[in-house]
């Protein structure tokens, strides 16, 4: 994540310290920020099918017009959680030092250096997707708290997306928790933590 | 599945999983995913402390949706998912996806129709025990 210098007022405390330390006042100006990311075309069968035939998954739901026509779908539907995978549709470039191109929050003013970690993810599936699908998807910050983690305070990032098709229909929403652990260095005070 | 056949305490099917690079990276290029943490064992170790690539977490609730939706076919659909990541999964790992039925219902939707919900607990561990999505449930919606 960031490694930027941390902002100047206020001086960010020393790890370890009080509860509240690590939830600066910026950071905390960042909650309801959103970003929003619109797939260029339809979601298509061809990616339907190569998103099933990646998982090992024969369902012909995914790929059987006529199987899936004779079900309450009433045609190819794509398995449930592809929608959720923003990146997709997100046509980010990529970030050269790690390869990622999907949604991040550029810039977000961690007070101290930190390592992200996956936390994890509620997903409501409303209606399936359909081939034909342009999709697009709303992401929205809707909390950052500090907690008290194993290894001492950490920050625990809330966020939001809602995907929809062309028609606005909402198809999926999905609360995503994201911690990002404060890098401690080897000359702290919290060694073997 | 029918709706009337799913009840509280019905085990799901295991799935079992063996991960390996293929998978990893297969899955990856399938969600547009171009993150060296899923096939740079290098980079995996020294930017995460990692000894592989490991596994994107949401693939793992892909999994579970793939179990899921087996389990239901062809009517069932998974209308919800929640999941937790415990810890990370590697190549050469064996992965065993277990669920439970916990509780039905039949809710009306908002077209008038009445559709049965089927409420199941689920989790992801190594076959060595370790858990790396725990605790996770999901809502089966059938038609009743």
């Amino acid at each position: 994540m960031s490694q930027q210098p941390p902002p100047s007022p206020p001086p960010p405390p020393p790890l370890g310290s009080q509860p509240g330390s690590l939830l600066t006042e910026e950071l905390r100006g960042w909650i309801g920020r959103e970003a929003l990311y619109e797939a260029p075309e339809e979601l298509g069968r061809a990616a339907i099918r190569y998103h099933a035939l990646a998982l090992g998954d024969d369902n012909p739901l995914y790929r059987d017009e006529q199987h899936a026509g004779g079900t309450r779908f009433g045609g190819v539907i794509a398995p449930p959680t592809l929608v959720v995978e923003t990146n997709q549709y997100s046509d980010l470039p990529t970030r050269p030092e790690d390869g990622y191109n999907g949604h991040a929050w550029e810039g977000l003013p961690l007070p101290v250096p930190c390592s992200l970690v996956r936390g994890g993810n509620e997903y409501e599936l409303l209606q399936p997707v359909r081939p034909d699908d342009r999709l697009h998807v709303r992401w929205r910050i809707e909390e950052i708290a500090e907690r008290q983690g194993r290894a001492g305070p950490m920050l625990v990032l809330l966020a939001v997306a809602e995907y929809r098709n062309q028609r606005g229909e909402l198809l999926a929403t999905n609360r995503d928790t994201t911690i990002f652990l404060p890098v401690v260095a080897p000359t702290g005070d919290e060694a073997g933590a | 599945m029918r709706f009337a056949d799913a009840a509280p305490g019905l085990e799901l099917p295991e799935l079992r999983i063996e991960l390996t690079h293929e998978l990893l990276a297969a899955y990856a290029g399938a969600t547009w995913d171009f993150h060296r943490y899923h096939y740079d064992a290098d980079f995996a170790r020294d930017v995460a402390g990692a000894r592989d690539a490991f596994a994107d977490g949401q693939m793992l609730g892909a999994l579970l949706a793939r179990q899921l939706m087996a389990w239901s076919a062809p009517e069932g659909w998974v209308r919800r998912l929640a999941l937790r990541y415990r810890s990370m999964a590697f190549p050469g790992e064996t992965l065993l996806c277990r669920g439970r039925v916990t509780a039905t219902r039949v809710a009306e939707c908002e077209d008038g129709r009445a559709s049965g919900l089927v409420e199941c607990e689920l989790s992801v561990a190594t076959e060595d025990g370790r858990d790396v999505v725990a605790p996770a449930s999901a809502t089966v919606e059938l038609p009743a």
